[in-house]
């Protein structure tokens, strides 16, 4: 059979060799396990994954939306094999596969760089893969027996084990069958380690263990199917003492130290616990009264304490308040937004100081009727119009779970379907709108009807079902809405808590015990599973009590470990083994810059003397270089990411340099000013100013360094010495700018 | 596709500020010929019993004379100086003790005629003035228990009270602020002694608060978005409640809806209540027809379900009353019949009954001026049940808005009768079709000029049926002022009430009842029609929330002093008649008394079965113009008909000429006593040269006294020059739009003769 | 499949430094800026100046000539004489040094040296609106509908990112800056704010015109910024141990580079046109548009990598940019108005570029978003003023036109001296070698050493989002 006249070379321009991003081309180094010579091959369970293996199938080539690349297209990562069939078979006049020369195949022969092909060499001609195609094209390309075997389950051995720094470990896929029969799939699974860092994993499962302590995964894949080994790489030091523990916190994370073999640092002292809960907790420093009072006292359970008086206070309420805002999208796109930004803002404030419980703030949230003015939640449906955002939103927000691939085909990591994308959205399709008298703002509502929505692939209309969960049918005239938060809140969901649990371990630890904090998959283990249960399963037996949840973690002697590292956990990054420092938020940091330099900054619309924290929403960003800058989120994404906490060069500027810092510096009631002018000897002053700045005393010789420099009597532009006055008033001004340019300033430790 | 200029693409520095969208210069035109408007009193009310000095403020209060209520018993009398002459804008108002606490309406005479009014409440509690500058807890300022305290939000800040309380003790402290036309969304916080937030409450002003530990307690009063200023007054009040009194709020103002409210003849209270649990199938309230039921939407989703059993044919009215009380509720019923019993129940939809629909297009988001700013509809319900088959039938009430909201005080009325055919009616002053919907022509009093006709749009909610013609007329009009009603035909819900005053018609005023009237079943029906404003003249159509009312009278006054720039009325009064299906001409009069912009304005008819007439272009240069009616295309059957035509003209107005003339007098006054005085000490210095010793002592006394008298007649001189100076700039002509309407021609169609 | 996981929190890895061999800038055995004493600064300073003429002797950089609003394609570069009186345009056509490629009478100094660039006459691109042009053409956001903000980071954001995540910088000055650079429609969306450019807005050719944060002026202000500098390094005594992500030390990088751009006279050099002698300043012409591609060249020459520069303002007419619909400008007026001063700035920076050896590294593009309309239509001006008519006399415009439309190449190590791609006869579809914003942008990303078909970048959401969606470099524009 001659090859169709249209001469195949001209249409094929040869570009330069595609990079393989996924999976290197493999080598298929053993064969696969031997069968019956001649059993007819199945294109579902015997040629799709090799196709998948040699990365034909990913996003940038011949699975790319819309036609796929030139002419031919598969489904993502060989999901769709009918589908697939039909392209390799069918389309185009059937000219890829030639069964009289089974080697001429246009499939074969470009596959194995005999052709130019734009994806490069992928199927050398001796490879075990090639033959298997080969000798499918030869039996007459069958699709495969009716009632042949179906994969029902795939796993990989070992799931877990412990394997020493710098060790090594073979992994084997084995793929289940109907018929009961075990292939070991390993040559054809696909291979990805979660954190490159501490693992990585060649094609052939090879993995490899770097000397960085703790936990890692890696993601095994094979048609459709994930499974996860994990594997915990010891230090191996001996962990002989531990601190006392005060609750199943510790005992959690003290126990998995114990596993790794890496030892904790010891316990924090006051001063640095006070600072480090107020930044935590109060989203501020600690007052010099507060700092001299819990200094002086000795208490035992002053700590606690110290956290249940900052539970209390509204500065808890407004901290968390600009966190949620952000992730609730509380935009000011236009001018008239201004009224339901505070509202919403302040609705959320609320909440927080009155401890509503988690569920219930949900609730109002989701299933919000009515005005903004009587039922602010309602602005959330304001900025979330659409059926597809709200879902996406939630699943990401509340459940820890990534939907928006699922919306256009299968989920590549996970087992979300376009199913699960659409009969999630279904809950609401149901949203009633009504034009409100106030611009821009509809009356939010139930309307009548059942709730569907279609799958834009299979056109079926869909009824509401939760991630897999059948949800009992919902009269035309119930709201779903309040199916799915009814759903949320049950004990037995297994996202719910957990997404919040995780997000708030995250606030507190720097680290996630799942990490990205919102992406809580199968093939994204946690770093310490039984941890993470036992914070679920406390949080919902306390009523979704969020200020119960801050105060299990904050009470833990793990939370109040130093951030100083030993010498063998130094390279721990993931278990917790000592407190890890992050940089002040943005507000936060501008609050403590006002609240030292004794200056204030001025907000629109907002009294004199608003803290940061406490702004509605993200018009501040535009008028404040200062919050811009320093990462403010603009709640645009419902991704805790979008806050940049990472150091830039306008930041830098920002603070050595700014118009706006030397202001506050040089303010005429500031403390610097004050300082300059108050009849006290220098030690008292330099000691009043590290309990403001450092909230702790300064050591002997950082008060010699200060009292020296305030000696010190700078000279003038024209070469003479200053007036004494000016000055006192210079030095105190670069001492204060000295200490905030600090990192012991700028950083929470 | 065409950018039309595309903005300058100004390098911002890096930090670019300025908010999303393009910045809105509101080129306020100015519209809406002047008229008296009061916007606030200080304090907002007084107790019953008592006097209070009260200070108004407002727009072109000039000339503002007797302050006068919508309740005949609240009297008021200019405040005096020392000097016995009146003090502007200072009134002292007498409560009796018999007058009922409440809402009244306050208006003002000016010389405009009476303003349009402003709430002001009589209270039971003892009243206070706000402490200046409590706008920090250093300086709160204290409340006793049981007080109320008249106060102005600061902008950008909280205001601070303090009060003592004993543990256990129910503080019920509650904010009036929207109900009584302010500005304010009240937001209310009790904080502990250091200030630190306990309770916040930001949509009902109200906190029932149970004191948990003696001691000084903080409230925290101020604006959603902090803003301040005159226009955001407030009402607080403290009282201590004993554990079970029921709480009554501070009255408040009734929405436009809420005119459709109480059907006429319903009793004070219902006679059934809800019984909970009555929230699904397996717990159904049964009840029969008709019924008068009250209930609440206490829980959150709560949905009331009741079962009757009915007959084939029977038409049953259901009517529930929500919003309309007041409450920022959805109510929706759906009615089923039921078939079957427990798990092969079967239902089948009967009617699904939601809103009452507005009568009228609302303009479509609240401010594009594509409809009236008022809404005559509401989300209460009234609706038919026709039944089809005898059996059961499940009514099943949900509150669309109350998805995740408990509250107990959102109640509702359900009532459900046979056919009482019947009608409301309201009406609000007409505005004009804007672009960037300057609003400072909707909060408009019936304040007449001489010459002027005024139209005010009469909208109808019809109930159970009811679609004849409704007549509306207006009675006890002060002298020199007619009212003709363009009734609202039958099966129409518009009509409108044209208010002329005659051009030498005196200053004066009256409180006229306005009815609308109909013959339903054959007996003639009438009923109150209620007046709606807004609070307040909104320059900015998109920065304000609207606030419209219904008002507690409906006050007609004529200026006496100022003229309409235009008259048009048909040459003679009389019912001009005509024979069907021909044509008539009607000569028109124009009397004009200002310059125009432009040569003619074109006018479109009103008046039912006019609206397809042809416009009528009156000049606005000539007196002289007139309407052609052709009774073929306009097929009207037999019968007497009024008609009018209404447009807007660019008048050149010229603002309080007379303030000229009067200032021009009051200077040359002030002249002459200059001159006199100069005389007078000329003279004096004259005999101050001649004097002996002894009078020089006598001469140099009465000498500073001249210089004294002197100085003090130059100042007047300036302060009589200064006024003259803005008298002639407030009258200088002004281009000013507005609506023109002629006077309403009367036709009566005769058949025509049998051929 | 995604290259790097979001959060551009900067991890040289373990917490050593220099195992690598790179040239770190803190390789100078100082733990960073807070360890520096004065005379660290100073020999700081001194090591930073023979540095970094070195150091960035091999990396790539790429300069954009930006022109909002869209530049009428048939009246420069793609002239079709003989469309029709209703097409063609007033202005008559001239040859250029390469033979077959004709422009305008409008550019007779680029037609001389057409031998030192490229000609790309047939990109298209799919969106109308200036905001959706914009996007698609700097950031390949397929969408067409106009939005306010930007969906995806533009190129030089993305190359800023990239680049920065590949190791410190040697060069004192920041990698991505802007002269007046275009920035309403684009932006580094989910890249977050600390990829932005350094921003140099104002006229470089006015006397008073000034660099703010770099170099202080006067000198009371630099010894009091080092004694500050000084007394910090004995305040901070933060142990640095507990730096396990490396964010101290990131952030000891960015104070060094934030202090060198204040205090060090070399970068206050850079940014200083009084440096250049006159003769230079004059052949790019003594107004904002050439004294802001002169400073464009010298930046890049003392090292910044990406740099954008827009030629808008008073110099394009009355509405300061360069859409010429008939309300806006006569179009005919406005692109006379602008050429004398377009023509030699461009001409004296490729001609610069080439003297200085610099064309071999630098890639320089000038483009704007879209074409305009081959089809003049006429309308009343809405105002008077430069290259405008009196309010509602009628005046010949063009409008918006993504369909095709021409832009410049030079530089970039590529053989010049010819133009690729043709559209039909009156400039209204391309005929020939189409190129989209794909091409468009690919081809600038394999000039600065990035492979775009295979790096995408996490969004908010976690999901991989390549940085060119459908497109490859164009062959014609690339090295040799």
């Amino acid at each position: 059979m001659t090859l169709p006249k249209d001469n195949v070379l001209n249409r094929f321009r040869f570009g330069p060799g595609l990079l393989m991003v996924l999976a290197l081309w493999g080598f298929l180094s053993h064969t696969q396990a031997v069968r019956a010579a001649d059993a007819p091959l199945s294109f579902t369970n015997d040629v799709e994954p090799v196709l998948t293996k040699a990365g034909c199938s990913i996003g940038a080539c011949h699975a790319k939306a819309g036609s796929g690349q030139n002419g031919f297209q598969l489904s993502l990562l060989g999901l769709e094999p009918r589908d697939d069939y039909e392209h390799m078979v069918k389309a185009d006049r059937g000219r890829r596969l030639s069964i009289a020369n089974p080697d001429q195949s246009l499939i074969l022969k470009k596959a194995s760089g005999q052709l130019p092909h734009g994806g490069g060499v992928r199927l050398k001609r001796d490879s075990a893969g090639y033959a298997v195609i080969r000798k499918w094209i030869e039996q007459g390309m069958p699709f495969g027996a009716a009632n042949e075997p179906t994969l029902v389950s795939f796993e990989v051995q070992p799931g877990r084990n412990t394997v020493p720094p710098m060790g090594q470990q073979q992994l084997k896929a084995l793929a289940h069958y109907s018929d009961g029969t075990v292939r070991d799939v390993t040559s054809t699974a696909l291979f990805e380690s979660n954190d490159k860092a501490m693992a990585d994993v060649d094609t052939e499962g090879l993995v490899k263990v770097s000397d960085i302590a703790g936990k890692a995964a890696v993601m095994v894949r094979y048609q459709g199917r994930v499974a996860v080994f994990s594997a915990a790489i010891p230090l191996g030091a001996v962990v002989d003492s531990v601190p006392p523990s005060k609750n199943f916190v510790d005992d959690f994370v003290f126990a998995n130290l114990k596993e790794l073999g890496i030892p904790p640092s010891p316990l924090c002292d006051d001063a640095t616990f006070l600072r480090r809960v107020s930044l935590d907790i109060g989203g501020r420093l600690p007052t010099e009264e507060e700092t001299k009072a819990f200094l002086a006292s000795n208490d035992p359970n002053k700590r606690d304490q110290a956290i249940e008086e900052l539970l209390r206070s509204p500065d808890y309420a407004d901290f968390f308040a600009a966190k949620w805002t952000a992730l609730l999208k509380n935009r000011r796109d236009d001018a008239s937004d201004l009224v339901s930004n505070f509202a919403f803002h302040a609705w959320v404030r609320d909440s927080l100081l009155s401890n509503k419980p988690y569920d219930q703030f949900v609730r109002e949230i989701l299933a919000a009727t009515g005005t903004v003015i009587g039922n602010p939640p309602v602005a959330w449906y304001k900025r979330v119009k659409e059926p597809k955002n709200q879902i996406e939103d939630v699943a990401q927000l509340f459940l820890g779970v990534r939907m928006q691939c699922a919306q256009c085909h299968h989920h590549p990591f996970e087992r979300w379907s376009q199913d699960d994308y659409y009969s999630l959205a279904a809950f609401f399709t149901q949203v009633g709108r009504k034009p409100s008298p106030v611009r821009g703002e509809d009356l939010i509502f139930h309307k009548r009807g059942v709730a569907t929505a279609t799958n834009i692939k299979t056109g079926a209309a869909l009824r509401p079902a939760a991630l897999g969960d059948v949800i009992p049918e919902i009269a035309p005239d119930q709201d779903p809405r309040l199916k799915l938060v009814d759903w949320m809140s049950s004990p037995k969901n297994p996202f719910f808590a957990k997404a919040l649990v995780n997000r708030y371990w995250k606030h507190f630890f720097q680290r996630g015990l799942i990490e990205p904090e919102d992406d809580i998959r199968d093939s994204n283990p946690a770093t310490n599973p039984e941890l993470l249960a036992a914070l679920e399963k406390h949080f919902l037996e306390s009523g979704f009590d969020l200020k119960e949840m801050v105060r299990v973690i904050t009470r833990s002697n793990a939370y109040q470990l130093s951030a100083i590292p030993t010498p063998s956990n130094v390279k721990d990054r993931q278990n917790y083994s000592r407190y890890y420092t992050r940089r002040l938020q943005a507000e936060v940091l501008l609050d403590a810059i006002d609240r030292v330099t004794g200056s204030s900054t001025d907000f629109t619309n907002l009294p004199a003397g608003t803290r940061a924290v406490a702004l509605p929403d993200n018009s501040y960003n535009r008028s404040s270089p200062f919050l811009r800058v320093f990462g403010r989120p603009e709640g645009e994404s419902v991704c805790e990411c979008e806050r940049v906490q990472s150091s830039s060069l306008g930041q830098s500027l920002h603070l050595i340099n700014a118009a706006d810092i030397k202001a506050k510096l040089a303010d005429a009631n500031g403390r610097a000013e004050r300082l300059a002018k108050e009849e006290r000897p220098a030690e008292d002053k330099v000691r009043d100013l590290y309990l403001a700045t450092f909230s702790r005393q300064p050591s002997s010789d950082e008060l010699k360094t200060a009292v020296e420099y305030l000696a010190q009597v700078p000279t003038g532009a024209d070469g003479m010495p200053v007036d004494s006055q000016r000055a006192s008033r210079e030095n105190f001004q670069d001492l204060l700018w000295a200490m905030i340019n600090s990192k012991e300033f700028l950083f929470n430790h | 596709m065409r950018v039309t200029v595309m903005r300058g693409l100004l390098i911002a520095a890096a930090l670019g500020a300025g908010l999303l969208g393009s910045q809105r210069v509101s080129l306020a035109q100015s519209v809406g010929l002047p008229a008296p408007r009061l916007l606030t009193t200080m304090p907002m009310g007084g107790t019953a019993g008592t006097q209070v000095e009260i200070t108004i403020t407002g727009e072109h209060l000039d000339g503002a004379n007797e302050l006068t209520f919508s309740d005949a018993r609240l009297t008021a009398t200019r405040k005096l100086d020392p000097a016995g002459a009146p003090v502007p804008n200072q009134y002292l108002v007498t409560i009796p003790a018999d007058c009922p606490p409440g809402l009244y309406e306050a208006h003002v005479r000016t010389r405009l005629g009476m303003s349009a009014s402003r709430i002001f409440s009589v209270g039971t509690l003892p009243e206070v003035m706000q402490k200046a500058g409590n706008t920090s807890l250093a300086n709160a300022m204290p409340l006793a228990m049981n007080t109320l305290c008249n106060s102005v939000a600061t902008a950008r800040s909280s205001d601070f009270y303090t009060f003592e309380a004993r543990q256990g003790q129910r503080v019920f402290v509650d904010c009036a602020s929207r109900g009584i036309d302010s500005k304010m969304e009240a937001v209310l916080v009790i904080a502990d002694a250091a200030g630190r937030d306990l309770v916040v409450e930001r949509s009902s002003g109200v906190i029932d608060y149970r004191v948990p530990a003696d001691g000084n307690y903080v409230i925290k009063v101020h604006e959603l978005t902090y803003q301040g200023g005159a226009a955001f007054y407030y009402r607080l009040s403290l009282r201590e409640l004993t554990a079970d009194a029921v709480a009554v709020r501070h009255p408040s103002t009734r929405r436009v809806s809420a005119f459709s409210w109480p059907p006429v003849g319903l009793p004070e209270q219902a006679a059934l209540g809800e019984v909970e649990p009555n929230n699904d199938k397996d717990h159904v309230q049964k009840i029969t027809l008709p019924c008068d039921i009250s209930g609440a939407f206490a829980q959150a989703a709560d949905v009331d379900v009741f079962e009757f059993d009915a007959k084939m044919g029977e038409i049953w009215w259901v009517e529930v009353a929500s919003e309309r009380l007041g409450r920022p509720t959805d109510p929706s019923i759906i009615v089923q019949q039921v078939t079957g019993t427990g798990a092969d129940e079967k239902l089948t939809d009967v009617a699904e009954l939601t809103d009452i629909p507005s009568p009228v297009k609302v303009s479509s988001n609240g401010y594009a001026y594509d409809g009236p700013p008022y809404d005559a509809g509401s989300p209460d319900v009234i609706g038919k049940v026709e039944i089809k088959q005898d059996g059961r039938y499940r009514l099943q009430i949900t509150d669309l808005f109350g998805g995740t909201r408990s509250d107990p005080r959102n109640v509702y009325r359900m009532v459900i009768r046979k056919a009482v055919p019947d009608f409301a009616v309201v009406a609000w002053a007409q505005h004009m079709e804007l672009r960037n919907g300057d609003r400072n022509a909707v909060s408009k009093p019936i304040a007449l000029r001489g010459g002027a006709t005024m139209a005010l749009d009469v909208v109808t909610v019809r109930r159970d049926g009811f679609d004849g013609p409704i007549e509306i007329t207006m009675e006890g009009l002060p002298e020199g002022v007619t009212a003709h009603g363009l009734k609202i035909d039958a099966g129409k819900t518009r009509g409108q009430m044209l208010i002329s005053a005659r051009q030498d018609a005196p200053g004066s005023f009256a409180n006229v009842t306005f009815t609308g009237r109909a013959v339903i079943d054959g007996t003639p029906v009438t009923r109150q029609c209620w007046l709606a404003s807004h609070a307040w003249p909104i320059p900015d159509s998109w920065g304000e929330i609207p606030a419209p009312r219904l008002l507690a009278d409906v006050p007609v006054s004529v200026s006496g002093v100022d003229l309409a720039p235009i008259t048009i009325a048909p040459a003679s009064p009389e019912i001009r008649e005509v024979t069907a299906a021909e044509k008539i001409t009607i000569p028109l009069v124009q009397t004009l008394r200002s310059e125009f912009q432009g040569a003619s304005t074109d006018l479109r008819p009103i008046g039912c079965g006019f609206e397809s007439a042809p416009k009528l272009t009156v000049s606005l240069t000539s007196d002289k113009s007139e309407a052609v009616f052709d009774l073929a295309a306009l097929k009207l059957p037999p019968g007497d008909y009024l008609v009018a035509f209404q447009g807007s003209a660019v008048a050149k107005y010229r603002h309080h000429p007379e303030a000229v003339a009067a200032a021009e007098v009051a200077k040359r006054q002030a002249e002459q006593m200059v001159m006199a005085l100069d005389a007078e000490s000329k003279k004096l210095a004259e005999v101050a040269a001649t004097a002996t010793p002894e009078a020089q002592a006598e001469t140099e006394k009465s000498k500073t006294e001249i210089a004294e008298k002197q100085k003090a007649a130059a100042a007047a001189l300036a302060a009589a020059d200064e006024k003259l100076k803005q008298a002639t700039a407030i009258a200088q002509p002004q281009d000013i739009v507005d609506i023109v309407t002629t006077e309403p021609i009367a036709l009566r169609v005769k058949p025509a003769e049998s051929k | 499949m995604s290259h790097s996981n979001h959060s551009p929190i900067f991890c040289p890895g373990p917490l050593k430094f220099g195992p690598t061999g790179r040239r770190s800038f803190l390789q100078t055995g100082l733990a960073g800026f807070a360890s520096l004493s004065l005379p660290g600064i100073l020999k700081l300073r001194s090591l930073q100046a023979n540095d970094s003429a070195s150091a960035n002797r091999e990396k790539t950089a790429v300069i954009m000539v930006w022109k909002p609003g869209g530049c009428s394609h048939i009246d420069t570069y793609d002239p079709k004489p003989n469309s029709g009186s209703e097409y063609a345009g007033p202005f008559s056509t001239i040859a250029t040094k390469v033979p077959g490629l004709n422009f305008t009478e409008l550019l007779p100094r680029q037609a001389a040296i057409a031998d030192k660039f490229t000609i790309l006459r047939s990109m298209k691109q799919t969106a109308g609106g200036h905001p959706a042009g914009s996007m698609q053409l700097l950031s390949g956001d397929p969408d067409t509908r106009d939005k306010p903000k930007p969906r995806y980071p533009d190129w030089m954001t993305v190359a800023n990112y990239l680049r920065a995540k590949s190791g410190p910088r040697q060069s004192p000055l920041p990698m991505y800056v802007g002269v007046n650079p275009p920035l309403e429609y684009n932006g580094p969306a989910y890249l977050g704010d600390a990829y932005s450019p350094f921003t140099v807005s104002g006229d470089p050719n006015a006397p008073t015109f000034s660099v703010p944060n770099i170099g202080l002026s006067d000198a009371g202000e630099v010894r009091r910024l080092d004694r500050r500098a000084s007394l910090r390094k004995n305040i901070d005594t933060l142990d640095r141990a507990v730096d396990q992500l490396g964010e101290l030390a990131a952030l000891d990088e960015f104070e060094a580079q934030a202090m060198t751009l204040l205090t060090n006279p070399k970068t206050k050099e850079a940014f200083d046109l009084s440096k250049e002698d006159d003769r230079t300043r004059d052949r790019y012409g003594r107004n904002s548009w050439g004294q802001q591609l002169l400073l464009a060249r010298r930046l890049v020459e003392a090292g910044v990598e990406v740099m954008t520069t827009s030629l808008s303002g008073p110099l394009c007419g009355r509405v300061q940019n360069w859409d010429d619909h008939a309300v806006n400008h006569n179009v005919f007026e406005a692109l006379r108005f602008r050429a004398a001063a377009y023509d030699q700035a461009v001409t004296a920076l490729i001609e610069d570029i080439h003297e200085r050896g610099l064309d071999k590294r630098v890639l320089v593009v000038v483009t704007g978003e879209f074409g305009r309309t081959p089809k003049i239509e006429h309308s009343p001006s809405t105002g008077a003023g430069d290259a405008s008519a009196p309010s509602g006399t009628v005046q010949p415009g063009r409008d918006h036109w993504p369909r095709a439309f021409s832009n410049l190449w030079a530089g970039g190590g590529m053989d010049h001296g010819k133009f690729i791609g043709a559209t039909d006869k009156r400039g209204e579809d391309v005929t020939e070698r189409m190129c989209g914003p794909g091409d468009f942008l690919a081809t600038i990303y394999h000039h600065l050493g990035i492979d775009s078909s295979t790096v995408a970048i996490q969004d908010f959401n976690g999901r991989p989002t390549p940085i060119v969606d459908h497109g490859k470099p164009i062959q014609e524009l690339i090295r040799g």
